[in-house]
């Protein structure tokens, strides 16, 4: 683990009592002792930063607490999800008991604070032990949502660099432009709901399973990226979007061809196994039925039929089923979206493993997204 | 002209009430100069043979030269020294005034509260540091110093005062006592830094618990700054076997004369008493029965004492710092003589040493709050792997 300590007086023994008191280890927490130095250093990702207010005699002069180097550090850090910091958790260490200040700075992003004691509001031995232990417990939790955090924004971050250099989304065309763009939001929305803590007071009352509807946010994107990859002009008709059968992908395989009384798919299944390669379905046959016309089609479906139409042969095709069936499947298990009699009658709606298990969904299903992105298009 | 050299604008104003108006009503004599660019635009005509540069001791540490800083300060002491010129170096961490030639040191306090009446003494042509040093009357040192030897030519046919054996008698350097009180532990106190007022604590007072102690009240560089009264600060703040024990401070003059001082308060305090420059006096207080003074009354007594942040701490380093630094050293169970980079001398000063022993922090913290440091290592270091356990088949 990497720590950052932004504080002008860091080597005049903040580093040393910070790493003997709340790291518990020394050398791995680095310094920044100004703020010209500290906005270098935030360019490299960390696991946690403890940050100072005032690094300056200016600081010290200054009368509003927006002036001051460590605030505008910390918009520095928070100003975009793409900044290399934007998921660290941030420690404040201040001098300033106002708690109006305080409430400006998590407004503005820092996840929890230490209050310097100073003489003049001297607090009681009590106070005091509790200042430390508040810092040790904000450390120790802390480092944990931290790890968290960074794997998702990490995976959050590919996909959003990925979609800015994607053939298939740079356009000038509004249509994918839009889904980009919806992607994209869907991406933030995703993060933030994994990530939103509850007050205590909410622990105490209001359930909480966060993870559950993230995983269902960043699900959804799927929706987004079968269409992005899909030729629309020649899929559906002009709004209100009402397909022809045809479904057509951007690199002009089709998921659903129509020809005179029958259709053909780009995957099927034989011995309960999906396989890519086309099967015609005549007139008399289910299937028929199924996709012609303007007949919604499931969202697996059209994921399965992407994936058909982006790998180079049967083999890559059935890793990536291997990949999505699992997550298909615990999508459709999701009590959010239909509940089994099941899980009705004999299940919890959360629990602890639950809550562990749609955390590692996320972590997969914005896996297999990065996957999907990086098919040769 | 006089140069006044500090950055520190806002104490300036807020502490000392120097406004720029003030300076500005004296701008023919006296010129403040804030920044380093101030300073280097200025270098030609601060050094000019007759002029007064008052300088301010850390003025350099939060700029980009910060590390020429003592090169500097030679240049200023060798200005002063070979030219027909003044130096004051001034600084919140100076508890006393010192004059030597045309050098002078003293607390930023002093310079500022005595400031107006040296440059009015200057407009007059008369350039004396000794009205930076002691104001309005600066012969007042010389009467305390008449009045000093007067007391001990008064002492010459005493005899000193037969008592026990547990008292200890703390003489100045100069113009002391000659055999002050018969059986008495005799020493001499040589400097009067905080620093020495510790190390001396540490070694005179911690091998047997005295009856009382007796302090000198005027010793150190300048008797005028009363030192005998922050020694006793001292001695009651410093976790010593004889932090209690009765102190009485001798002197020439009477509390009338220090209630300005900063530590006037420890004489409000129990067990410590200001008595007069005699054999007679010195004698007569060892037999006075003694009150009881228990420890547990000392935090109240502390309190009594209301000492001021000093100065130096409102320069870049705040005392937030070294507080926030001890308090979280104390809580989490670590020596703070351990931390690299702290200032091991902040603990050593009166005003740190008055707030630990107020708050009663030089006790150990409770044996719950050990383990609970403890419990906090287990788990930030997680589960450790010690080794494995070989189980029999039978049982496995």
């Amino acid at each position: 683990m990497k720590y950052l300590l932004i504080d002008d007086l860091a080597e005049h023994g903040w580093k040393s009592i910070l790493a003997k008191a709340v790291l518990k280890e020394e050398g791995n927490l680095d310094i920044a002792s100004s703020y010209e130095v500290a906005l270098k250093k935030i360019e490299y990702p960390w696991d946690l930063i403890f940050l100072d207010l005032r690094l300056s005699e200016q600081d010290h002069n200054a009368k509003n607490i927006i002036n001051y180097s460590g605030f505008n550090l910390l918009i520095e850090i928070r100003k975009d999800f793409k900044r290399e910091n934007f998921c660290t958790p941030i420690i404040l260490i201040t001098a300033s008991n106002k708690i109006w200040n305080i409430e400006l700075l998590r407004n503005n992003g820092i996840d929890a604070f230490y209050i310097k004691e100073h003489p003049d509001y001297k607090f009681d031995k009590k106070t005091s032990r509790q200042n430390l232990e508040s810092l040790q417990f904000s450390f120790l939790h802390l480092k944990e949502i931290g790890s968290k955090r960074r794997e998702i924004w990490k995976l959050c971050n590919y996909i959003l660099n990925k979609l800015g250099t994607h053939s298939y989304f740079k356009t000038q065309d509004k249509k994918y432009v839009n889904i980009k763009e919806r992607i994209t939001d869907k991406i933030k929305l995703g993060y933030t709901q994994l990530f939103k803590e509850q007050t205590d007071f909410e622990k105490a009352i209001l359930p909480a399973y966060n993870e559950s509807f993230s995983f269902i946010i960043f699900w959804s994107i799927l929706e987004e990226i079968t269409k992005g990859f899909t030729n629309i002009l020649e899929t559906w008709n002009p709004p209100p979007y009402k397909r022809d059968t045809n479904w057509k992908f951007r690199n002009v395989e089709y998921f659903i061809e129509n020809e005179k009384d029958a259709i053909v798919l780009n995957y099927f299944k034989e011995d309960k196994v999906l396989r890519k390669g086309s099967k015609t379905y005549d007139i008399a046959t289910s299937e028929f039925k199924k996709y012609h016309g303007d007949s919604l089609i499931n969202l697996s479906e059209q994921v399965y039929s992407l994936l058909a139409a982006y790998s180079n042969d049967d083999s890559a095709f059935q890793k990536l089923c291997e990949i999505f069936k699992p997550l298909n499947k615990y999508r459709n298990d999701n009590d959010f979206i239909h509940s089994s009699v099941l899980n009705i009658a004999t299940m919890k709606l959360i629990t602890e493993n639950a809550k562990k298990e749609a955390y590692l969904k996320n972590k997969e299903i914005l896996e297999f997204i990065k996957m999907i992105l990086e098919l040769r298009v | 002209m006089i140069y006044l050299i500090d950055d520190k604008k806002i104490r300036q104003e807020k502490d000392y009430k120097w406004t720029d108006d003030r300076f500005e009503s004296f701008k023919s004599l006296i010129k403040p100069i804030y920044t380093l660019d101030d300073l280097q635009e200025n270098t030609t005509d601060i050094f000019q043979t007759g002029n007064v540069i008052l300088y301010h001791e850390s003025f350099l540490d939060s700029t980009d030269i910060a590390n020429e800083a003592s090169d500097r300060r030679r240049r200023l002491d060798n200005f002063a020294k070979n030219t027909n010129s003044y130096l004051v170096l001034f600084s919140g961490s100076k508890n006393t005034r010192n004059l030597d030639g045309n050098i002078a040191n003293l607390p930023v306090s002093v310079l500022y509260s005595n400031l107006e009446t040296f440059i009015q003494k200057a407009k007059e042509g008369d350039i004396n540091l000794k009205f930076l040093l002691f104001g309005e009357n600066p012969l007042v040192i010389k009467e305390l110093n008449d009045k000093i030897d007067a007391a001990l030519l008064n002492m010459i046919n005493e005899k000193a005062c037969k008592v026990g054996n547990a008292n200890f008698f703390i003489e100045p350097a100069e113009k002391n006592i000659n055999d002050p009180l018969t059986g008495c532990v005799l020493q001499t106190i040589f400097s009067d830094t905080d620093n020495e007022f510790t190390t001396k604590i540490n070694e005179w007072l911690n091998e047997m618990i005295y009856d009382n102690i007796f302090i000198p009240l005027c010793f150190g560089n300048t008797l005028l700054d009363y030192n005998g009264l922050r020694l006793a600060c001292h001695i009651r703040c410093s976790p010593s076997k004889n932090q209690t024990t009765r102190i009485f401070i001798y002197g020439v003059v009477g509390a009338d004369y220090l209630i300005h001082n900063e530590y006037f308060n420890i004489l409000k305090t129990k067990n410590t008493s200001l008595i007069s420059f005699s054999k007679k006096a010195i004698g007569e207080s060892a037999l006075i029965p003694k009150e009881h003074f228990s420890k547990e009354e000392l935090p109240g007594e502390l309190a009594k004492l209301k000492l001021d942040v000093p100065q130096n701490y409102y320069d870049n380093h705040a005392i937030a710092n070294e507080w926030g630094i001890y308090q979280m050293a104390r809580n989490a169970n670590i020596n703070i003589k351990n931390l690299d980079g702290f200032d091991i001398e902040k603990i050593n000063s009166l005003y740190f040493k008055w707030l630990i022993a107020k708050n009663k922090l030089n006790e150990p913290i409770p044996e719950e709050q050990q383990k609970q440091q403890r419990e906090y290592l287990v788990k930030i270091e997680g589960p450790k792997f010690i080794g494995k356990i070989e189980l029999p088949k039978t049982k496995r």
